[in-house]
């Protein structure tokens, strides 16, 4: 009966204790414990290991892109009540970035257009707005760039433990979207904040990576900083040739991101006829062999990307953009035929 | 029907005069080129800041083309070939265009950021258009890029004195920065834009130059690792050009392209700003009072030496003198007045 006192004694006590620690950590942490956390979790889960891989294998990048854009807030949130969605967060803001980016284009081209019609106030509107897209995208891939710190450590050091296929996918992504931030805050003008080593750390970065797996990335990467920032080339290297390379992994597995690497850096190089070979070149093998189904997505962002290179020198040349299937063409192209022609002299 | 009649006749007229002014300007427009170096190229910040002036310049009908090189010398090369009509280049390159901007970035000339605004704002001023023409070139434009540094990669080296014998990466087509490697007793390493930053880092040089704008992109932090410093005195404050064939543009484009000019200070200030930010606050050294003074005095030695010998234009050097004087008139090279 003494025992019997003692354990209604500490009853009633932990009862209290519990009332009083109830009313202390309050509704919101049960239901964010108890409720929303476990859905987090699914909707993470779910989000990796099936909306992941499924937009991965479809054509239509602005549905994944309106999709990233609407729903990052939804997704992201669950970080409040469970571990922070960081690699879904690369996704993301990869994703988001490239929405703006398209919008960033549309106005590049309107600029364009605006000059060849000596209408520089137009063009002056045109940079602006663009510069203002320039700015947003930036700020999404910069934001994808730190859920990769976040959850990996920084690029440029010791690699991480990149276990599985969808570790590293998330770390090509992730410096992808670290190389795109820098890039574009550049091209706006307007310091948001980029760490300009990004590209010497991504370098660096891509050696943690099997470059024959993902399709010559790694390499494509890394060759176009060698030949985009000055000093950065190590002796012996040809960056070109590594970005050749790298173009015939991507069509050999059909997944033919290489070649917008290859392109961005003999654009920035002001080589515009090796451009225009590599967009040839990718506009046949597109034709020629479909896409990986697995990474449909990847290899219509790099035609998209590609299209994007075309269409400004379309504009410049022309003032409208590549005509509807005419990627691989140019104004220039000397047209051949192989038709016979017919004898007139005696019909005139 | 006569208010149909009527705006039929006014819609006539208002074709035929947006064709006819559209026409004018059509034919008024000058194509003229512009090459820019941008060690990025053509997605680099330089190239990209320029492409924002290609509206401004159509309205004062210039059609600028720009191209991007990546190589400074090919760029000056190009544009004394009369390949280029227009180029942007660093201060040091524009000397063989216009001694006296070139002089700008003479070694102690200018000791900081509002001195630099001071001198900015003077040369923007119609009255000085006068300076900025030499010959056949003007200098349409002149946007700071901030103060230029001494990196060091053993911090014990913290007097002049101590680089007696150090390896010093040097822009070797600069003369004024031979004669001021030799001048403190330390040898001249050879070195360009491109390969001074890999020299530092993998330490085939003790000490390089570089403005903050450098550090991160460059990675000159791997180069300072632990023992490293960075000596925070203004060697020279560098800066970009824009110089113009004077034949190849209309009277007064370059007043008009400086006065643009100036509307990106703020801008190009924010940028040296964010970059100096970026620099690990121990890295910094800051020397004595007494030292800067010692230093002060050498470099002014050097600047009338090069003078002396040609390199520096002396009415830059006497502007640069009058600036510092502004701002600390008790200096006793304000009553030598030997600059």
């Amino acid at each position: 009966m003494k025992n019997f006192g003692v354990i209604k004694g500490l009853l009633k006590k932990s009862i209290l204790l519990s009332v009083v620690s109830l009313q202390l950590v309050g509704c919101q942490t049960f239901k964010d414990k108890v409720v929303y956390a476990p859905a987090g979790d699914v909707m993470q889960n779910l989000a990796k290991e099936h909306t992941v891989p499924y937009m991965l294998g479809t054509e239509d990048l602005a549905v994944s892109c309106a999709m990233s854009e609407a729903l990052s807030p939804l997704l992201m949130a669950f970080g409040r009540v469970t571990s922070n969605p960081d690699q879904l967060g690369v996704m993301m803001g990869l994703s988001a970035g490239a929405c703006e980016e398209q919008r960033a284009w549309d106005n590049e081209l309107r600029y364009l257009r605006a000059m060849r019609d000596l209408r520089p106030d137009e063009a002056e509107d045109a940079l602006i707005t663009q510069k203002r897209h320039l700015v947003n995208a930036a700020k999404r891939q910069f934001s994808a760039y730190n859920h990769l710190v976040n959850y990996y450590g920084e690029p440029g050091g010791e690699c991480p433990d990149l276990d599985d296929e969808f570790d590293q996918f998330i770390w090509m992504a992730g410096m992808l979207s670290g190389l795109q931030a820098l890039n574009n805050e550049i091209q706006s003008t307007t310091g948001i904040g980029v760490p300009k080593n990004i590209a010497s750390k991504v370098e660096r970065g891509t050696s943690c990576i099997d470059d024959d797996l993902w399709w010559g990335v790694p390499m494509a990467m890394k060759a176009a900083v060698w030949a985009m920032l000055p000093g950065a080339l190590p002796q012996g290297e040809n960056a070109w040739e590594r970005l050749e390379t790298a173009q015939a992994k991507g069509e050999d597995a059909r997944v033919r991101l290489p070649n917008v690497m290859y392109a961005m850096a003999a654009f920035t190089n002001g080589k515009d006829e090796l451009v225009k070979d590599i967009i040839r070149r990718h506009a046949d093998q597109v034709k020629k062999h479909p896409a990986n189904p697995e990474y449909a997505l990847i290899d219509t962002t790099a035609t998209l990307q590609l299209q994007a290179l075309s269409d400004r020198l379309w504009t410049e040349n022309t003032g409208h953009r590549t005509p509807v299937g005419g990627l691989g063409t140019f104004w220039d192209d000397k047209k051949e035929s192989n038709v016979e022609v017919m004898e007139l002299d005696d019909l005139l | 029907m006569k208010l149909l009649k009527n705006i039929k006749a006014l819609s006539v007229a208002a074709a035929v005069s947006a064709s006819a002014v559209s026409g004018v300007a059509q034919a008024d427009m000058m194509k003229r080129s512009f090459c820019v170096w941008d060690p990025v190229g053509a997605n680099g910040p330089l190239f990209n800041v320029m492409k924002s002036a290609k509206p401004s310049a159509m309205k004062w009908g210039i059609d600028l083309e720009l191209k991007a090189y990546t190589d400074e010398k090919i760029a000056a090369e190009d544009f004394k070939a009369g390949q280029c009509d227009s180029v942007l280049l660093t201060g040091t390159r524009a000397r063989e265009f216009n001694k006296f901007t070139g002089s700008l970035e003479a070694m102690g000339g200018i000791p900081g950021n509002e001195e630099m605004k001071m001198i900015l704002q003077t040369l923007t001023q119609p009255k000085a258009a006068k300076l900025m023409k030499s010959g056949e070139y003007e200098v349409a434009g002149i946007l700071p890029a901030g103060a230029i540094y001494l990196y060091i990669r053993d911090r014990n080296i913290d007097t002049v004195e101590e680089l007696q014998g150090k390896k010093v990466a040097t822009l070797d087509y600069d003369q004024a920065s031979m004669t001021m490697v030799r001048h403190v007793g330390a040898s001249v390493v050879g070195a360009s834009t491109a390969n001074f930053a890999g020299k530092f880092n993998n330490g085939s040089v003790d000490v390089a130059y570089a403005p903050a704008v450098a550090y991160t992109p460059l990675e000159l932090y791997k180069g300072l690792g632990e023992n490293g410093g960075i000596f925070d005195f203004s060697l020279a404050q560098m800066n970009f050009q824009i110089i113009a064939r004077i034949d190849r543009f209309p009277e007064g484009y370059g007043q008009k392209v400086r006065d643009y000019t100036a509307t990106r200070y703020e801008e190009a200030y924010k940028l040296v700003a964010d970059a100096e930010a970026e620099i690990k606050k121990e890295y910094w050294m800051r020397p004595s009072q007494e030292n800067l003074e010692g230093y002060s005095k050498m470099l002014q030695e050097v600047r009338i030496a090069l003078r002396d010998e040609g390199v520096y234009d002396a009415k830059a050097l006497r502007l640069m003198r009058k600036v510092r004087c502004k701002k600390n008139p008790t200096n006793s090279e304000c009553a030598e007045k030997r600059e």
